[in-house]
């Protein structure tokens, strides 16, 4: 009897990794859906279209010049930096 | 009280008496009239008189109450009323007007801005300068013969283990100015390092100083153009953006690879490697087509010099070069998605016509290749290619005719006597033996297998790149399989290059690449046959024997074999620096 026991506990506890395995673990949310801020595309995310004067790079579906890139970097440390 | 008391006090209330009288009588002469005195005259003698008195007549005078003008002159005083009422309302008006202009004016002015003002913002809208640098480390383990990489990458041949060398591979300004709307000219500079022959040049009869040439640095035009890029857009959204260049210009494959690869500034694309330079002079059209915001064909054609861009053009001839892009699922930026492309050139060695009816040929034999001056070239490409933003993959194959020569496969160095045959090595023959000097015979083979006008080449290329997620870090490499002409059997010339290399995006403008590229001949080192060789190209022949004491009719028998005929590997360890603004 004891032994029965013992093997629906341990059958129980593999079922149950094996139908939910990692997911209590997961950081997902639950609840309430997070909306994320559009990032801002950083160049070593982007692809490179064309070098010269200025390079153009595709970020996200969208082509960005060098200069535009520079910028919305530039701009980011700059809110980073007071405190926005 | 006494007598003069007395007197004093009569005196006193006399002259008070007449202080009174005249008092009143002063305010009785002055009061008729508000207007004026009234005085009286005496009729005899015409004095006057304060006081009324006999003979005396009142007369006033200052103003009299006026008496009624006449109608004439009620009516000019009128007239003199109105036209001074007239004029007050002009005046007034015309007051306001000046106000009213001088605020315009202030206005104005306050609105002129200085001449070189309107002239830099002109400027600024319409003109754009920028650079375009590629720097390098290379170290050679290994150094042989070999194509270059880039037009200023010479390194030295076989036996120079170990050399390395800080390069500038290229250096371009970029300077780009946009008249009017459409209209667009580019001209891009380019200093690259010089090679050639520096002798010393005499400066007097007796003297002469060295040369300062060796490895200055120069300068040439590499883009020079004019273009429109609204030549179709009056047909709708599907062609908009289809533009015409005139100049020096882009050809339209090599720079368009160059893109699809993004890793020009390591090492070069395959055509471009062997010899298909980037840019000509010449004219083309080039554009997409589009529907729905998304870029199903992209296309390029032009005709062009025979000549690359620094070179001076001597044909009477030109080239066609065109390439189509297909995109058959759409692409909504440049390269994304799958596509299919191809390409093809048609043209000619860069030869003075006179030169075309010529016999060439080499060493011993002037006339080994025949009237290969006049033969044309060709070269196309099919490529299958995908691109999305975190990786990109492309498969090509080449083909081509009479497209790879001697002096492509020398294009970072070669053996000397490639270039510049022993003077043994000719029809009159020598006091020794041309076979014997080192590399000649390779040199020789090399001429014969390539040289001719009817070689075939082949080759298998891939390339790509792949992001390292969460990394400012891409690899990137390419490889490159290529035979030279493809008529030969195991034709010692066969190659493939590799380039393997970890690429650092260091920011928008600099990129960083540890990399290294490879040169390896593949086939088998075993004796090349000359008879087989001379088959090509007819160049090892006898060659007379002239030194004292050779018998009447002695020659230098060519070998029977070229032995160790396959050139030895290249390997490079390269650090390749981006600077693009």
């Amino acid at each position: 009897m004891a032994k029965a026991g013992k093997f629906l506990r341990s059958t129980g506890v593999i079922i149950c990794f094996l139908t939910f395995g990692c997911a209590r673990f997961a950081s997902q949310p639950t609840g309430a859906v997070q909306i994320a801020a559009q990032p801002v595309p950083r160049v070593r995310d982007c692809a490179v279209v064309q070098t010269g004067s200025p390079s153009r790079f595709a970020c996200n579906g969208k082509i960005y010049t060098s200069f535009q890139l520079a910028k919305l970097r530039e701009d980011e440390a700059r809110r980073f930096a007071a405190g926005q | 009280m006494t007598k003069p008391t007395w007197r004093r006090t009569i005196a006193i209330a006399m002259a008070a008496a007449m202080l009174a009288f005249s008092y009143h009588t002063l305010a009785f002469a002055q009061t008729p009239s508000p207007r004026g005195i009234t005085l009286y005259e005496d009729v005899k003698t015409g004095a006057l008189y304060r006081k009324p008195g006999r003979g005396r007549v009142a007369v006033t005078l200052g103003f009299d109450e006026p008496s009624p003008p006449p109608a004439a002159v009620q009516k000019q005083v009128q007239d003199l009323k109105q036209s001074n009422e007239e004029l007050r309302a002009e005046f007034i008006a015309s007051q306001q007007q000046l106000i009213k202009q001088n605020s315009e004016l202030q206005t104005r002015v306050d609105n002129i801005e200085p001449a070189w003002r309107d002239y830099l913002a002109n400027f600024r809208d319409r003109f754009r300068v920028g650079t375009l640098v590629y720097a390098s480390y290379k170290m050679y383990p290994h150094t042989g013969f070999g194509p270059s990489q880039f037009d200023n990458n010479q390194w030295p041949g076989p036996g120079n283990n170990l050399y390395n060398t800080f390069d500038i591979d290229r250096a371009y300004l970029n300077f780009y100015y946009f008249p009017t709307d459409g209209w667009a000219l580019r001209l891009t500079p380019d200093v690259y390092k010089t090679y050639g022959t520096a002798t010393p040049t005499a400066n007097s009869h007796n003297s002469s100083v060295s040369s300062n040439l060796a490895g200055d640095l120069s300068y040439r035009i590499k883009f020079a153009s004019i273009q429109y890029d609204k030549l179709l857009d009056w047909a709708g959204d599907a062609t908009k953006g289809t533009t015409i260049q005139f100049g020096a210009i882009p050809n339209p494959f090599i720079p368009w690879e160059e893109h699809l690869g993004t890793f020009r500034y390591v090492t070069s694309t395959p055509w471009n490697y062997l010899g298909l330079t980037s840019a000509q002079l010449g004219v083309s059209i080039s554009g997409p087509v589009k529907f729905h915001e998304r870029t199903y064909v992209d296309y390029g054609f032009g005709a062009f010099t025979n000549a690359k861009y620094y070179q001076v053009e001597q044909t009477n001839t030109k080239q066609a070069m065109a390439r189509l892009t297909y995109y058959p699922f759409g692409s909504t930026w440049d390269f994304q998605g799958l596509g299919l492309t191809g390409f093809y050139d048609y043209g000619y060695n860069n030869t003075a016509p006179d030169n075309g009816s010529l016999n060439t040929g080499f060493g011993p034999n002037p006339s080994a290749f025949g009237h290969v001056a006049n033969a044309h070239l060709t070269r196309w490409a099919a490529l299958v290619h995908y691109t999305a933003e975190q990786w990109g993959i492309a498969a090509e194959y080449d083909q081509g005719h009479n497209a790879f020569t001697g002096a492509n496969l020398f294009s970072g160095n070669g053996p000397s006597v490639f270039f510049t045959p022993p003077a043994t090595a000719s029809a009159s023959g020598g006091a020794s033996n041309p076979y014997s000097v080192q590399y000649y015979n390779f040199a020789a083979l090399t001429a014969a297998l390539l040289g001719n006008s009817r070689t075939v080449q082949q080759g298998f290329d891939v390339f790509g790149h792949l992001h390292i997620p969460q990394t400012p870090f891409r690899l990137i490499g390419l490889f490159q399989l290529f035979q030279p002409n493809t008529h030969v059997d195991h034709d010692p010339l066969d190659f493939y290059r590799y380039m393997v290399g970890v690429e650092w995006q260091i920011n928008e403008f600099v990129r960083l690449a540890i990399d290294t590229q490879n040169l390896q001949f593949y086939e088998g080192q075993q004796p090349f046959s000359t008879a087989y060789a001379n088959k090509f190209g007819n160049v090892f022949v006898p060659v007379p024997d002239t030194k004292s004491g050779a018998p009447k009719g002695a020659t230098f028998a060519p070998p029977k074999y070229v032995t160790d005929p396959v050139p030895r590997d290249t390997h490079a360890i390269e650090l390749n620096l981006e600077f693009a603004f």
